[in-house]
């Protein structure tokens, strides 16, 4: 099996629809730096962009099926920023598949050596996890969010056992890689 | 820790209404039951009763009561 991301600058129209829908929904938006509704036009135009800029957004498939979106922004020599959200699917552990994803893309394919991932206070959900992972070097609090820094040495110390935990879900099928187009 | 106050954090990890989950709750109908909200209840059992779930320990949970199950007694 393989979790295959997609480059938005490769993105096909139906595709496009499905991440401006899912990018505005109000789940997602709550928790999102601009709250407001996106234009179809500033999407389109964000999304022309991004040849022009040092972030890079994919589309996440598992089964063919579109998961979420995974984000790396202000991407550095050595860091960069990541962000994600789901697109509602009826896959179960996504969140898992695209948080594998996002570190094996910051840390095996850019190399970077820290990552870093603002949550806000309030949700909770995420806060509440990111405060518990094994892969978190430090924590800023700032004034309505916390950054979290995650360190590619805590990456491949934790990594084998963060694969295992998954094939362990799977009772030990061969789990997947990831393919990025 | 008492079974209003592991009610009062599940609510909050679902983004629910204060009040709206009980013992007898259905987590399945919750859409906001989710991998994310599992991992956050996981890292909760963790921090609190030093309990490291896996996994495929919780995937298949869909009420209350079985989180409270999980937790060996220190949800009372």
């Amino acid at each position: 099996m393989s979790i295959i991301l997609k480059n938005f600058i490769k993105l096909a129209a139906n595709e496009i629809d499905l991440v401006y829908n899912s990018r505005n929904n109000e789940k997602v938006r709550r928790y999102c730096k601009n709250k407001e509704k996106i234009s179809y036009k500033n999407h389109i135009d964000f999304i022309k962009n991004l040849e022009n800029i040092n972030s890079q957004y994919f589309l996440v498939y598992v089964y063919d099926l579109p998961i979420g979106v995974i984000s790396f922004a202000d991407i550095t020599e050595s860091s960069l920023f990541v962000g994600s959200y789901k697109i509602k699917n009826s896959i179960k552990l996504s969140a898992i598949y695209m948080e594998y994803a996002q570190f094996y893309y910051a840390f095996e394919v850019l190399k970077k050596r820290s990552v870093y991932a603002e949550v806000f206070y309030d949700n909770k959900k995420v806060l509440n996890y990111q405060l518990d992972h094994c892969m978190v070097s430090n924590m800023e609090n700032r004034l309505d969010i916390c950054v979290f820094t995650y360190s590619s040495d805590l990456y491949f110390r934790h990594k084998n056992y963060f694969i295992n935990s998954i094939e362990d879900i799977f009772e030990n099928q061969a789990v997947f890689d990831v393919v990025i187009i | 820790m008492n079974i209003k106050d592991f009610l009062a954090e599940l609510e909050e990890i679902l983004e629910v209404d204060e009040g709206e989950l009980d013992i007898n709750s259905d987590l399945g109908q919750y859409e906001e039951w989710d991998s994310l909200s599992m991992m956050s209840v996981m890292a909760l059992f963790n921090k609190q009763f030093s309990i490291p779930l896996k996994i495929r320990d919780i995937k298949n949970v869909t009420s209350v009561k079985e989180l409270v199950a999980l937790s060996n007694g220190n949800i009372i």
